[in-house]
């Protein structure tokens, strides 16, 4: 497996861009997901990386070779399409050794490998079938059986669990998860599903209006994004807009924050993650930095977690996010209506650049 | 569904079948003239369309037409249609717009410059301009369906052959083609019956020593009013709708007439 | 796919359109525009003549007159008739899909010399209909149906049929069959449904099928030739005549032009009138 290199790849399509000078490295056997909402260039830069988009401008290198020009048949890459992509007319061992015919490489070495690669997905008994003939998961394995047997010097994968169903999409996670770690592979994957970037990746690059807002891995993303727009799609579930307060602390309306952390320059923006802010029963101490009280809007329940929503009387115009376990709440400080008060620790505010 | 409906719905069907029944049902008449309903049954008017040369000659005229217009038709069909589908450009709808164009031309206007340019350029043979009116109208019909089978086709499907190392030919020839053959095969069979069936651009093209089936019928009932005429229409409507039956097992009639 | 790949497939296509449609219409303009012709060339003066009389003369715009309304009559039925048709075919259930599909347009599977020969004796003096009149009664003697312009609508009614029903039924199916249920639930009876929701819905699909069947029936030559009238009551059995008879092969072109602007007009002036009208409901609708 070898490295990719991203360098200041752009595509446009029309007037808009929908890659802006991108850069990325990705390390030979990690497992990379480019992350983002639709339309935010992901899947572009992944079909540039394959050769089913020319770039306009920039270049990609495949194990150090400069591939940015080179047919896409010529690119010794592996890519699974969400939509499986499988050809209809050919039996499973047929879609699985069809890259192996485009090599030339046939007869016996070609069935052995299919075979193995076959067994890799635990697929061995379904090589006469046609792909009508398998269910949604059964055929999303093969198209990676598929895209493995060739050896490939990357492995890219275009949202390919979107189309199953949740409990089927954890299964396969799980097994891509296995089996990439186990053939050293170096993977590229496109999700929009922030939990699913989690599970999978050595890495994540967030990216929003055809750029890499910030690469780092799982918790790094999800616990400190740099920006607002990582913080929004991560769920902090707080992002408040801040001016500098006196000595060092910032202030928001009439409540005072406090970060661990220096910034180079004043932030306009810090983020709190929901479920690092603690929810009380209001004690009408005096305001406190860290600390804010107000009055609970809603608290919904989503099952193992539940949510409070809080209008805080310093900043009225606020509502804030609380989430804690639902088995340890208070049921007394959690009645809609009930005066609350907030609290979190300074490590918990990230300042955001913009 | 009302009751009147139904009604409507059923007269309108008889409407639709009321000259293809009755040009059945005379066929077998024993009368020397065309009556309905039929008076006994008989297949001799059968026997005697067989036997009459013009009705042969001309049929087998027919066929050779369009095989011909088909087999030229086709691979150019095909490849316009995957230009056209695969291919990013601007002008790409105003390409479609005149490849279809032989729809929207008046047969008749087709049948008269063909046979002015024809002659203006010295080419007498009936065959050369018949094939060549046939390719024309029988074209944009195979575009239609083989543009339509595409369309259905999943663009990842090709591009996954590509990056399992299939070059754009390999491609085409192990996964494209195979995946629209049943639409491309329609085409053809349509292209087939439109030839075959083509009246008002054949009038015009050709002459009394060369004739299309179609054409030999229309001059026979001119001078003769007897049932071979059905007999020898019965056969060509029995092979038309068995064409037609076939297109619509393969890729439904209505993606290839449109609308 | 590169451009230049995809410019090389279409390239044999255009090429053939060229030839053998572009090239052929230049040469049929070019006899239009000239006073005449000597063996197989146009020849003369170049000349607006041959427009100027087409145009001008009583006689042909007499003709051109009829072949509208005729049209016009034609369009007309061929509406109310499909309609229903393509209705049931939008309702039926699947498994007959294929029968009525084939029903439906069998009028263009079968050739026209078939379909006329079949009118011939449905409408001829001793045809079905005849008899049927005298055996009931009805009338006491034949009453003339063939070579009339009733044999004409007739026959081109069946002919241009397929395309009315498929342009419905294209609309037809486009329609969310929520729709009519909501209109069910808010109390609206069947006949208000199809009034109210289903027809409007539908318009698309008329106008487009009425716009092809209009030109189908300008231009068509065998039916108006054999079913109809003799003489020229057509303006292609008029161009006919021009060429075969008179051997007036520029006034002829002339007429040919004519038509060909006429029904070229016909499709695309109407579509894009009815298009700013707002009847095509959006972008990438309607056309069939």
């Amino acid at each position: 497996m070898a490295t990719v290199e991203l360098r200041d790849l752009a595509k446009s399509f029309g007037t808009a861009a929908a890659v802006d000078r991108v850069s990325l490295h990705v390390p030979s056997g990690a497992f990379v997901t480019l992350l983002g909402p639709s339309g935010c260039g992901k899947t572009t830069t992944l079909r540039a990386i394959a050769g089913l988009v020319e770039p306009d401008s920039g270049a990609i290198l495949l194990g150090g070779e400069d591939v940015t020009r080179a047919p896409i048949h010529r690119r010794d890459i592996g890519m699974v399409f969400q939509s499986h992509a499988l050809f209809p007319h050919m039996t499973v061992a047929a879609n699985v050794g069809f890259g192996l015919r485009m090599r030339g490489i046939g007869g016996a070495d070609r069935d052995a490998r299919v075979r193995e690669a076959l067994a890799l997905v635990r697929l061995e008994a379904f090589g006469d079938r046609f792909p009508a003939q398998l269910s949604g998961g059964q055929q999303q394995r093969v198209a990676l059986a598929r895209a493995l047997v060739i050896r490939p010097r990357v492995l890219l994968l275009d949202e390919p669990f979107g189309a199953l169903d949740r409990k089927l999409r954890e299964a396969m996670q799980q097994e891509l998860r296995e089996l990439t770690r186990r053939l050293g592979a170096t993977a590229i994957f496109v999700t929009h599903d922030q939990e699913e970037a989690m599970i999978l990746s050595d890495s994540v690059a967030v990216m929003n209006a055809g750029r890499i807002e910030q690469v780092d891995d799982p918790a790094g993303v999800f616990e400190r994004p740099r920006t607002r727009f990582v913080a929004d799609f991560m769920g902090m579930g707080n992002v408040l807009a801040v001016e500098a307060g006196a000595t060092g602390s910032m202030r928001h309306g009439g409540i005072e924050l406090r970060a661990d952390a220096d910034a180079a320059a004043p932030p306009r923006h810090v983020a709190i993650r929901a479920e690092r802010v603690a929810l009380r029963p209001a004690t009408g101490a005096p305001p406190e930095p860290n600390a804010a009280e107000g009055t609970l809007l809603d608290a919904v329940y989503h099952g193992s977690l539940t949510t409070g929503r809080v209008r805080l009387d310093a900043a009225p115009s606020t509502t804030m996010l609380a989430r804690e376990a639902s088995a340890t709440q208070d049921a007394a400080g959690w009645r809609v209506g009930a005066r609350v008060r907030l609290s979190w620790t300074a490590s918990a505010v990230r300042m955001l650049e913009d | 569904m009302t009751a009147l409906h139904r009604l409507v719905v059923a007269l309108v069907a008889a409407f639709i079948l009321a000259p293809i029944v009755v040009v059945v049902a005379v066929s077998l008449t024993d009368s020397p003239i065309p009556e309905f309903p039929p008076r006994g049954l008989t297949l001799r008017w059968y026997a005697h369309a067989l036997s009459e040369d013009v009705f042969t000659t001309s049929a087998l005229n027919s066929l050779w037409l369009a095989t011909a217009a088909t087999a030229l038709a086709t691979p150019l069909a095909l490849a316009a249609a995957y230009g056209l589908v695969r291919g990013r450009f601007r002008g790409r709808d105003a390409i479609q717009t005149l490849l279809l164009a032989p729809l929207v031309v008046p047969s008749l206007v087709i049948g008269l410059a063909i046979l002015l340019a024809f002659s203006g350029m010295g080419v007498r043979d009936v065959g050369a301009r018949l094939v060549g009116a046939h390719v024309l109208i029988t074209f944009p019909y195979m575009v239609r369906t083989i543009l339509a089978s595409l369309a259905r086709l999943d663009p990842a499907v090709e591009e996954a052959a590509r990056t399992l190392g299939a070059s754009a030919l390999r491609c085409f020839v192990l996964v494209t083609l195979p995946l629209v053959r049943p639409g491309v095969v329609a085409g053809m069979l349509f292209a087939f019956i439109v030839s075959f069936d083509n009246v008002s651009l054949s009038l015009f093209l050709t002459n009394a020593r060369t004739n299309t089936l179609p054409i030999a019928i229309l001059n026979y009932v001119e001078y003769n009013f007897d049932p071979s005429v059905a007999a020898i229409s019965t056969m060509l409507v029995a092979f038309s709708l068995g064409a037609a039956l076939l297109v619509e097992r393969l890729v439904g009639l209505r993606r290839v007439v449109g609308g | 796919m590169r451009r230049g790949t995809a410019l090389l497939l279409l390239a044999p296509a255009v090429l053939l359109i060229a030839a053998l449609l572009g090239a052929p219409l230049a040469w049929l303009v070019r006899f239009s525009v000239h006073e005449g012709q000597v063996g197989v060339a146009p020849a003369g003066a170049l000349t607006l003549a041959h427009y100027a009389k087409a145009l001008g003369d009583g006689f042909y715009l007499e003709v051109f007159a009829r072949t509208l309304g005729m049209a016009l009559v034609i369009t007309l039925v061929s509406a109310v008739v499909s309609y229903p048709l393509a209705h049931f075919m939008w309702q039926a259930p699947r498994r007959w899909r294929a029968a009525l599909t084939i029903l439906a347009l069998s009028p263009l599977l079968v050739s026209i010399v078939v379909s006329s020969y079949g009118w011939m004796v449905i409408l001829g003096d001793q045809g079905v209909v005849n008899r049927a009149l005298l055996a009931t009664g009805l009338a006491s003697r034949p009453v003339k149906l063939m070579y009339t312009d009733l044999a004409i609508v007739v026959g081109l009614v069946h002919i241009v049929m397929p395309f009315m029903t498929l342009s419905i039924l294209a609309a037809l199916e486009r329609i969310d069959p929520l729709l009519g249920e909501a209109a069910a639930t808010l109390g609206a009876p069947r006949w208000r449904i199809l009034w109210h929701v289903t027809l409007p819905l539908a318009l698309p699909g008329i106008a487009a099928g009425t716009t092809i069947v209009f030109s189908l029936a300008i231009s068509s030559y065998v039916t108006p030739a054999v079913l109809g009238p003799s003489g020229s009551n057509f303006i292609t059995t008029l161009i006919w005549q021009q060429f075969t008879q008179l051997m007036n092969w520029s006034f002829g072109s002339a007429l040919a032009a004519l038509l060909l602007a006429l029904s070229l007009a016909v499709v695309f002036g109407y579509v894009r009138l009815l298009t700013a009208a707002g009847v095509f409901g959006g972008p990438g609708r309607g056309a069939a």
